[in-house]
């Protein structure tokens, strides 16, 4: 196995001496499911957010690939972020246009402003993002606008429009939260799937245990701001569970 | 700190107070000495109400405290309903309000009123056209104003403009412009291109134009700040410029909302058209000033027929448009 992404020493202070992240010092071999377990409010989300830069860090280094990641600026910064796909919980498509464009959107950083004005006319563009909307099983949908899909339609086109951008990391931010059980576990199918097959490192953020032993090769858990947790998800026992989630929590089975 | 900041209110009340007093008893006296007793008075009294604790400027300065004090209970409550008949009593005087005027002078308007109600059909041609220029004038205004307004609108919308020197200069500097163009009315910028371009509909369009430009920039802009933050975050995290950004999170969400506006826009520049107009700037308005002048009734009630229908059928055309876009 070999190292895709490394923080050393990475913090975050938001204004008002908020502590989001206090010194995380982490390693993620290529081709792991990364579970990242942890409360909400105790930095999931920022972490995610400092690996491709749409947070900016305060202190400490982010090495993507051995090269580092956290000075970079302009057109460099845009081309490491295309590596990195992401999904976000409220799904963050555009609800007025259609699947079609919304999974064209993913490709924007490998294309001039010229050429995004009318990249319909592109018939290649299209056809790659034809075959991503196959991928998560949307074809019918293709010329729908997003904003009358579902919530599990929506999140996949949100996991079409990452694949678009020909990802070597895909960062969830709690990708099934608002979703139904099954709905969930069908979105985390299409996830487990895209790291099985294509060897797409993907780190996410979840909430139920169950998914994170289902899925995950690895969970690390974060406690305010601090990586408090990394092992199997069979290690995760009775004792961990409330280390991680405070003692008078209950492990809820969503089945 | 405190008392000094109740001190200049009350030297300001009390100023105001005096000043109104020193203007009532010029109303029946002749008496030309304001300045000096108006002073002194202000500083006596402020001195007396500091003394005895219980003045206006502390009841703001201190507003929790004396808040729960009932108003009637309190000196400064008592101040303040004094103060407030007092403006009434002033501004009754100053408007010259006149009870017997209005009922009696009722007669006089019987010229417009017999107009209203026989409006001279013959004038009906010239008026449309001159109806026809203050609609075009208003349209042509509304959509020259667009590209203007679109483009300052990303300039003028905080979510947008970076937190960075450049960033709020421009800011600061669009809002600034928008804010004063705004603040002085169609009218003024009426008369300020009549002398430039001469008296007709181009300087009544103008006059619109730089009052939608500005208009418009403040209602686009309040738009953008309003949108979905999560699709710029995902189409910035794509890897995108922030052209393409604006390109593809922020415009989609903002072009229903944008000619709601715009329609809503020409409907009331279609309303400051009448009244620019009556300045100079051409169409129906200039002719309704004219005709008005000229004490031709019968013509100014086909014309006040003919704005009020107008203004009628685009106020409904408009509202449905906008209430449709709003579904989108």
């Amino acid at each position: 196995m070999t190292e895709i992404l490394r923080t050393k020493g990475l913090k975050k202070h938001f204004p008002g001496d908020v502590q989001a992240l206090k010194n995380i010092d982490l390693v993620v071999e290529r081709g792991e499911f990364l579970v990242l377990l942890g409360l909400s409010g105790s930095g999931k989300s920022t972490l995610l957010r400092c690996l491709n830069r749409l947070i900016e860090p305060t202190s400490g280094v982010v090495y993507f690939d051995q090269q580092k990641i956290t000075d970079l600026q302009g057109a460099y910064l845009r081309k490491i972020r295309r590596k990195f796909g992401m999904i976000y919980q409220q799904f963050n498509l555009i609800g007025n246009l259609s699947v079609l464009v919304n999974v064209i959107s993913g490709n924007l950083g490998r294309m001039s402003f010229w050429q995004s004005i009318y990249p319909l006319g592109n018939a290649e563009l299209v056809n790659r993002a034809k075959e991503n909307i196959a991928r998560v099983g949307l074809t019918d949908f293709t010329r729908t606008r997003v904003k009358n899909l579902s919530g599990g339609q929506q999140q996949r086109v949100a996991i079409a429009r990452a694949l678009m951008q020909e990802p070597e990391v895909i960062l969830a931010d709690e990708p099934v939260a608002s979703l139904d059980p099954a709905t969930a576990d069908s979105v985390m199918q299409y996830l487990g799937k895209l790291n099985r097959e294509d060897g797409i490192t993907i780190i996410c953020s979840l909430h139920f245990l169950s998914l994170a032993r289902k899925y995950g090769s690895r969970v690390i858990a974060l406690k305010d701001g601090r990586l408090m947790f990394s092992g199997s998800p069979q290690e995760i026992d009775e004792a961990k569970f409330h280390d991680i989630y405070g003692e008078d929590a209950q492990e809820v089975e969503i089945r | 700190m405190k008392r000094t900041s109740a001190i200049i209110f009350d030297l300001i009340f009390f100023a105001y107070f005096t000043g109104c007093i020193i203007f009532l008893i010029n109303q029946f006296f002749i008496w030309n000495t304001f300045i000096v007793p108006g002073l002194i008075l202000t500083t006596l009294l402020t001195v007396i109400f500091q003394l005895i604790n219980d003045s206006i400027g502390l009841r703001i300065i201190e507003y929790k405290k004396l808040l729960q004090k009932r108003l009637f209970r309190t000196i400064s409550g008592w101040l303040i309903i004094l103060l407030l008949i007092i403006t009434l009593v002033v501004g009754w005087i100053i408007v010259e309000v006149n009870i017997s005027d209005f009922l009696m002078g009722m007669n006089n308007t019987k010229g417009i009123l017999s107009g209203l109600f026989s409006p001279n059909l013959k004038n009906l041609v010239p008026m449309l056209s001159a109806l026809a220029e203050t609609i075009y004038l208003a349209l042509l205004a509304t959509v020259f104003a667009i590209p203007f307004a679109f483009l300052f609108s990303f300039l003028a919308a905080r979510n947008l403009m970076p937190n960075t020197f450049w960033g709020n200069l421009v800011y600061i500097a669009v809002r600034t412009l928008s804010t004063f163009s705004r603040s002085v009315e169609a009218i003024i910028w009426a008369i300020i291109f009549c002398v430039w371009v001469g008296i007709g509909p181009f300087a009544g369009m103008l006059a619109l134009l730089v009052h939608s430009i500005a208009a418009l920039t403040k209602l686009y802009s309040e738009q953008i700040e309003n949108i979905n933050e999560g699709p710029v975050e995902a189409i910035k995290g794509t890897g995108a410029s922030t052209l393409q950004t604006w390109l593809y999170a922020v415009i989609p969400q903002i072009i229903s909302p944008y000619l709601a506006f715009t329609i809503y826009r020409w409907d009331i520049n279609v309303r400051m058209a009448t009244i620019v107009g009556f300045v100079g700037g051409g169409g129906i308005g200039l002719a309704l000033q004219q005709e008005q002048q000229l004490l031709r009734w019968h013509n100014v009630g086909l014309i006040i027929w003919l704005i009020a229908i107008v203004i009628w059928i685009m106020d409904m055309i408009s509202g449905k448009i906008r209430a449709r876009l709003m579904e989108l």
